[in-house]
This record gives C-alpha cells, sequence and structure tokens, in this order.
C-alpha cells in the first residue's frame, strides 16, 4: 500500500471534522451577518427618514439628536451622511456639514491624518465637507502614494484656499512618474479650470523634463479639457512637444493646441505640414480635426492640401473633418473619396432624425 | 503479473501525487481569494470623493453584444445594458446572421434608422449588409453575413472608436452598477489596465422583471443547482485566487472589459478557436510580454452579470464538451508559453496550471475510473483503502466548494434566504456523486472529438430571462 491506512483513517477523520465545523460556521456566520444586515437596513431606514426629516425642517437641532444617538446608530448615520453630502447641494449641503459637525467628523479626520490606517479615510472626509486644511499639511499627509494624494489633492480643491489650485497642482505633477488615476486626472482638470491654470506655468518653466511620457500625456488629456485661463505667454513648450519622440505626447499636444488654436501667434508657428504627414495615422487624424476646428479659409486650404492621401482611415477622418468644418464642402470631394462622403451623408442623415441631442461618438 | 502488479504500483503512486497536487492548487487558490475578498472589502468602504458620472476622464465604453438567433432575448438583453449606470458608452449589437427575427425584434423595439450607404472601411469580419442607429438611444446594429461569435466581435470592435469595449453574450443581464466596477482598475490604472472581467452568475431561477434581477434565488432544477456551486467554486473565488497571483488566463465571454486599441494591435479576436475569450487573454498577455509593455489584467468580482445556464444535460454536455475543446485548443496554439520565465506568473503558474489542472484533469480521473476497476478485476485493490481513499477525495471537494460558499457569504451574500446556502452547500456535496464522473466522461468525449478535430458549437435553446406578464 503506498500511504498507511491508518493514515487515510485519520485524514477523514480529520477531514469530517474540519467539514463539520466549516458547515456549521457558514450556517452561523450567514445568520449572524443576515441579522447585522436586517438591524442595519431597519436602523437606516429611520435614520434617513429623521436625518431629512430635519434637514428640511426650520431648524434641525442636530445637537439634540445627536445626544439621543447609540453607537450602531452614530456609525449607520455616519454612513447615512457619506452617501448625503454628494448627492445634495447649497443650504442643505451647510447643514449636512452641521450635523458632521456636531458628530466630531471633521476633528477626527484632521487627528486621523497622523494615523496611517486611517489617512485615506480622514482624507475623504475632509474632502467631502470642504473642509479648510492648510496646505503644507495636507501635503506632507498624501506624498505617500497616488491615491493619497488625489485625495489631498481633492481637499485644495474643495476647500476654497487662495492657494489650493497651486498647491494641489503641485501635489499631484510632483511626482510625474507615477501616472495618476482618474480622480487625480479629475481634480488637477478642475483646480486648472478656470480661474487659474498653475499647469501651465509649471510647463512654462520646464517641468516636463522631469515627468515620463505617461505622467505628460495625462497632463496634456487635462490641459485639453480646461478652460484655459489666459493665453500662453511662452509657448515653446508646445511646440517642442509636437516634435516628441512618443506618439502618444504628439497626439495629446494635437489636442492641446485644438483648446489653445484661438490663439493666432500659435496657429502661425505650427508646421501643419508636419502634423498631417505624420507616421502616424491618428495624429494625422487629430490634424484634421484640428483644422476644422480653427474653420477658417486658411484651415480649409490645409485639409484641401491632404485630399493626396491614401490610407483609408485618413480618408474618412478628412471627410468628416471636410463636414465640421463650416465653410467645407462635401462636393468639392474627389471620386476617390465617394464612398467616404456617401457614407458621412447617410449618416448625417440619419443622426438629424435622432432624437437625442448628441453627435455620434465616432465623431471625436 | 509482476509486470502488472508493478504498472498499477506507477500508476497508483501517479494518481497519489497528481492528487495531492491538484488538491493541494485548488486549496492555495481557494484560500488566496479569502485574501483577494478581504483585499476588496477593505477598498469598499471608503469611496473616493468623486463622481465618475461628472467627469471627462472617464473613458467611453463601446458595449459589443453579438446576437446568433438570440430573437427571444435580445430585445431584454439590449434594454438591460441601456440601464446600465456609466457616464459615457454605446451599445453595438451585431446580428450575425441569424434566422430568426432578432433583427426584427430590435428594429421594431428600437426604431431603428438604416444609415443608407456601404460602409466605407472593411472590417475584418465577413459581409457588413447593413448599419443602423436606434433613434432614441445610443444603439448601432449591425447586421452581417454569419461568421461566428469571434467574428461577430470583431466587427463591433473594429468599428468603434472608443477607447474600451464591453463584450457580452445576448443571454446576459448586467448589473446596474457592473460596467463602473469593471472600468475601476481602468480609472486607477489608466496607462496600463488592459483588461478586466467581472463575475458570472446563473440567472436561472432568479426573479427578474425588467431586465433586473429583483430577487436571488436558487432554481427548481438540481442540474442548474448543481451548476450554481460549480459557478461560485470556479468562476468566482477561483478567478479571484488566480487574480490574486496574476495567473488569470480567462477572462468571461459573458462579461469583459478590453482597451480597444490593445486588442486591435493584436488582430482582434482569433476565429480559428471555439472559445475566444480564452484564447484573446493568453495572447493578450503573450504580446504584451514579448513587448515588454507593463500591463494590468484583473478580475472585479463585484462587478457581476446575470446568464442562463443549460437546463438539460444535452445542452450542458455541448457547452462543457465546447469549453474543453477550446481549452485543449488554447493550449495548443500557446504551447510554447509554458513554463516560460518571461511570460512571468502566466508562463510559470496560470498557464502550467490550465494544463496540468483543467486540461489533464478531468482525463486523469476518467483513466481513474477505468484504473480501479481493472485494479479490482486484477485482485490488486484493496477495497477499504480505496474506498477510505475516496472518502478523503469526496471531503476534500466539500471542503472546497463549502469554502468558496463561505467566501460567497463573507463577500458577496448574493444569496439572501439560508435554504438557498443549505441547498448550495448540498449541491456541493451531491456534485460528487455522479456529476463529476459524468463530466470527465463528457471531457474524455471533448478530447475524442477535438483529436478529430470537431470545432462545432453545439446548440442552446433560448428560454429568455424575464417571466412572462401575468
Amino acid at each position: 500500500m503506498i500511504v498507511p491506512e491508518t493514515l487515510l483513517v485519520w485524514t477523514l477523520i480529520g477531514q469530517l471534522i474540519i467539514v463539520l465545523i466549516l458547515g456549521g460556521g457558514i450556517v452561523a456566520f450567514f445568520l449572524w451577518t443576515k441579522f447585522r444586515q436586517q438591524k442595519s437596513k431597519s436602523l437606516r431606514k429611520e435614520l434617513q427618514s429623521e436625518l431629512f426629516e430635519r434637514l428640511f425642517s426650520s431648524d434641525p437641532n442636530w445637537k439634540t439628536w445627536e445626544n439621543d444617538l447609540s453607537r450602531s446608530e452614530r456609525r449607520e448615520l455616519q454612513t447615512l451622511l457619506n452617501d448625503s453630502l454628494r448627492k445634495i447641494e447649497g443650504e442643505d449641503y451647510d447643514r449636512l456639514r452641521e450635523l458632521a459637525s456636531v458628530l466630531g467628523i471633521p476633528e477626527r479626520a484632521r487627528r486621523n491624518l497622523n494615523n496611517p490606517g486611517r489617512r485615506y479615510r480622514a482624507l475623504t472626509w475632509l474632502a467631502l465637507l470642504g473642509e479648510s486644511v492648510e496646505p503644507h499639511k495636507v501635503i506632507n499627509a498624501c506624498k505617500e502614494n497616488p491615491k493619497l494624494r488625489d485625495a489631498g489633492a481633492r481637499i485644495l480643491l474643495r476647500s476654497g484656499h487662495p492657494d489650493g489650485p497651486e498647491k494641489g497642482t503641485q501635489l499631484l505633477v510632483d511626482n510625474g512618474t507615477q501616472p495618476l488615476t482618474t480622480m487625480g486626472m479629475d481634480t488637477l482638470y478642475r483646480l486648472n479650470n478656470g480661474v487659474e491654470t498653475p499647469l501651465l506655468s509649471d510647463l512654462e518653466k520646464g517641468e516636463i523634463r522631469n515627468w515620463n511620457h505617461s505622467f505628460l500625456v495625462q497632463i496634456l488629456l487635462v490641459l485639453m479639457n480646461c478652460m484655459l485661463s489666459r493665453a500662453l505667454e511662452r509657448p515653446n513648450w508646445l511646440f517642442d512637444l509636437l516634435e516628441h519622440k512618443s506618439s502618444q505626447v504628439r497626439l495629446a499636444t494635437v489636442g492641446v493646441l485644438q483648446n489653445l488654436g484661438w490663439q493666432e501667434e500659435i496657429r502661425r508657428k505650427i508646421d501643419i505640414e508636419q502634423l498631417i504627414h505624420d507616421p502616424d495615422q491618428n495624429i494625422r487624424r487629430k490634424s484634421y480635426f484640428l483644422l476644422a476646428s480653427w474653420g477658417n479659409e486658411t484651415s480649409l486650404e490645409w485639409l484641401r492640401n491632404t485630399l493626396d492621401h491614401e490610407e483609408p482611415g485618413d480618408r474618412f477622418s478628412i471627410v468628416k473633418a471636410f463636414h465640421l468644418h463650416p465653410e467645407g464642402n462635401l462636393s468639392e470631394l474627389p471620386d476617390p473619396f465617394s464612398n467616404f462622403v456617401d457614407w458621412v451623408r447617410a449618416e448625417r442623415k440619419v443622426d438629424s432624425s435622432r432624437r437625442i441631442w448628441e453627435m455620434s461618438k465616432t465623431w471625436v | 503479473m509482476l509486470t502488472l502488479e508493478v504498472l498499477i504500483q506507477v500508476s497508483a503512486w501517479f494518481f497519489l501525487v497528481y492528487f495531492l497536487f491538484v488538491n493541494g492548487s485548488y486549496i492555495f487558490i481557494q484560500l488566496l481569494s479569502l485574501v483577494g475578498i478581504q483585499k476588496t472589502l477593505n477598498d469598499r468602504p471608503v469611496r473616493p470623493a468623486f463622481d465618475p458620472h461628472e467627469s471627462p476622464f472617464v473613458p467611453g465604453i463601446a458595449i459589443l453584444l453579438p446576437a446568433y438567433n438570440e430573437a427571444p432575448v435580445i430585445v431584454s438583453s439590449i434594454r438591460s445594458l441601456l440601464s446600465v449606470e456609466y457616464p459615457d458608452f454605446e451599445i453595438i449589437a451585431i446580428n450575425d446572421g441569424s434566422t430568426d427575427d432578432t433583427l426584427n425584434r430590435m428594429q421594431e423595439a428600437f426604431d431603428l434608422q438604416k444609415i443608407d450607404a456601404d460602409y466605407p472601411l472593411d472590417l475584418p469580419c465577413e459581409q457588413i449588409h447593413d448599419i443602423y442607429r436606434a433613434s432614441d438611444v445610443d444603439l448601432v446594429v449591425i447586421d452581417k453575413e454569419n461568421g461566428g461569435k469571434s467574428d461577430a466581435l470583431n466587427a463591433g470592435l473594429f468599428f468603434t472608436d472608443q477607447p474600451l469595449f464591453c463584450a457580452v453574450d445576448a443571454d446576459t443581464i448586467i448589473e446596474r452598477e457592473a460596467l463602473l466596477k469593471a472600468a475601476q482598475p481602468f480609472l486607477r490604472d489608466p496607462d496600463q489596465m488592459v483588461a478586466t472581467g467581472g463575475t458570472v452568475r446563473v440567472a436561472n431561477g432568479c426573479d427578474i422583471q425588467d431586465s433586473i434581477v429583483q430577487n436571488v434565488k436558487l432554481s427548481n432544477s438540481w442540474l442548474v443547482n448543481l451548476q450554481v456551486m460549480e459557478y461560485i467554486r470556479a468562476f468566482l473565488t477561483g478567478r479571484i485566487g488566480l487574480s490574486e497571483i496574476n495567473s488569470l488566463i480567462v477572462i468571461s465571454g459573458a462579461f469583459g472589459l478590453f482597451r480597444t486599441g490593445s486588442v486591435r494591435d493584436i488582430g482582434g479576436y482569433s476565429t480559428d478557436t471555439i472559445t475566444e475569450d480564452l484564447e484573446l487573454v493568453i495572447r493578450l498577455h503573450r504580446y504584451l510580454k514579448d513587448h515588454n509593455q507593463p500591463y494590468g489584467i484583473e478580475f472585479v468580482p463585484h462587478a457581476a452579470v446575470w446568464t442562463q445556464v443549460p437546463e438539460t444535460l444535452s445542452a450542458l454536455g455541448n457547452q462543457r464538451s465546447r469549453w474543453f475543446r477550446g481549452l485543449l485548443e488554447s493550449i495548443s496554439m500557446h504551447r510554447d508559453m509554458i513554463g516560460r520565465p518571461e511570460y512571468g506568473t502566466i508562463g510559470l503558474i496560470g498557464f502550467p496550471f490550465s494544463v496540468l489542472v483543467e486540461a489533464l484533469g478531468p482525463i486523469i480521473e476518467g483513466l481513474g475510473y477505468v484504473f480501479v476497476p481493472v485494479a479490482f478485476v486484477f485482485g490488486f485493490l484493496n477495497i477499504s483503502f480505496f474506498l477510505l481513499f475516496l472518502g478523503v477525495a469526496v471531503g476534500l471537494g466539500i471542503f472546497m466548494s463549502w469554502l468558496s460558499v463561505f467566501c460567497e457569504i463573507y463577500g458577496f451574500r448574493q444569496y439572501d434566504r439560508l435554504s438557498d446556502i443549505l441547498r448550495v452547500m448540498f449541491y456541493g456535496v451531491m456534485e460528487n456523486i455522479l456529476y463529476r464522473q459524468w463530466k470527465a466522461l463528457v471531457s474524455f468525449g471533448a478530447l475524442i472529438d477535438y483529436l478529430k478535430g470537431d470545432s462545432s458549437w453545439g446548440e442552446m435553446t433560448r428560454l429568455g430571462l424575464e417571466q412572462p406578464e401575468e
């Protein structure tokens, strides 16, 4: 026998015991969690009702309510508050902030900035509540990893601190090697969208030298979406990036150009010839749409210069760009483009009769 | 006689070693899944102060829905997809030469408008007849010649301009938040994430109205419930465990989210395989490793879809035969990745695991069912030893199944009734009696079919997921 029978017997007995314990444990665990879930559900329902009744009353009297709450009620209420703060605005949001204050959430969160195990939760609460925290304290608490940096920058965004946009931008871009999360990109966008654009200052100072390609692409994508507060004072970085060895960087730069294209000085200096003959098809395609967005006779002339492109993907994009150009006329396109023109016209016809107000996604 | 005795001794040692290896691997993976679930639970309580619905950086997704003779389910499936909560998506349904009413049903339900021109680019698929857009919703329908599921997916994948695409099956209901959950790894790591997969759950027996699973329940069918137990063990906790050690070589074709550019770079889905989901992910791993591109492929267990599983032995047999033949095909196509360190944990763990355990397992198990009677006939079988060993094997099987049930309750709690949990546990016992043996037999048959070059799909009768209105 390759294995002694006694070993098998003991193994079987041991297994039986383990399986029975596991089976019993599963049932017990299930019942316990079900009980907790039902209790939590009914508690939440009651608390939610009370919360909104007080929220919409003339005087919510949070303090009185808070004094009567049990520990588990307090815990559930915090969860409810966390959900509600994300959905409510205006005066009601301010009232919820008062409730958070009565529950001691901001104070605890500020203390927990020094606790690595609770830091992320603390940062999230402070951001949700729009609490004002000194930028240097936020930055000190958040340097470790992208997740913490995102959360810290969000606080600087929501706090309304005068140095918020600049410090928040610095917090997010100083690393330059680890890619931003989508939340990080979103925060960076909001920090730079409108009144100030600290990112532009960084780019003009040459900060990009410290950034890797992926990070740079993300920064450019953010800029592509921002309403920029001012004209570029020193745009050389932009022209340098159009010659970057990474096609992704070049592509994202063309996207930024589309955003900055209203500046005549920039339009004059761009080497359009280089863009519309870039070896990467995505860049050529983006350039056609860039020209369409400029919408003038010069850009239309440039588009006409692309009619010798033979790649089907290029031709398709050229036809779409002609369609988008305010002065473009699909009828002037030569025979080799006829299939593409037919499609664009047919798609336009269907799109115009659709009852939802957005351009088909294939046109971006 | 001596030779036979030696042969039987050697075989016995082989079976024992293999038995220890397979069960040890499975237990390890199940324990890893507990770690993975705990990590997910640790992250969940703290939602970031960020609303993806308001961000311009959340990547757009094209939901690709290949459909061949899906008339009973296609409208409900599309409606389910339209109710998904995600800021930016479009649905591309590909009618793959259906011979039933699939296209007509879509036309009626969604007021499709034909784009009256030929699509001017060559898509790498069978001929396209027409392309339609819906009037009220973001739905495109591509009507084409039949070319198979991979061909249909390629039509959609090369048509869309969205940066991500999600391949789903027509008989699938996606939970409202599933797409956003599956996209989370892409939001966390937009630069490197290439693919994520969600959990496939069994819809049979659940209360479904308006394309939403209202109430999760077990079916009255023992065959369906055996599959529920399997799905929990293999497709849920098993994949969590493999994902923990970056050894996931498959993302379910019922629900997978991919970076469009990356899949186009490898030429899209292969039309030479009958399990296109498995082969695609292996090829992605291969391509990205060969090009030294850092990447991520993750399993997102909380992103769930619900699908109809076979309710008859013949339909189930067809399905499992196809899966097994597909596994053998994919292994054969990429066999040079096995055991090679340059393919990382995929080459050293994930792929060898698939070969040694999932491919060889049913075959060796089947050989065991032959070996035992032979040994008995020749008088080499110690009955008491055999029964004890069988008891240990069954006990291990029950332990792993029940451990996965515990993981399901701990991490997900989809089944809310104690009676359903007890029934699932019961099937965790019962699957060791005849069901496993039957599956081993199906795998043997699949092996023979594979060697004969059979690449058929078999038929699955669609019943429709919704309860009929009273």
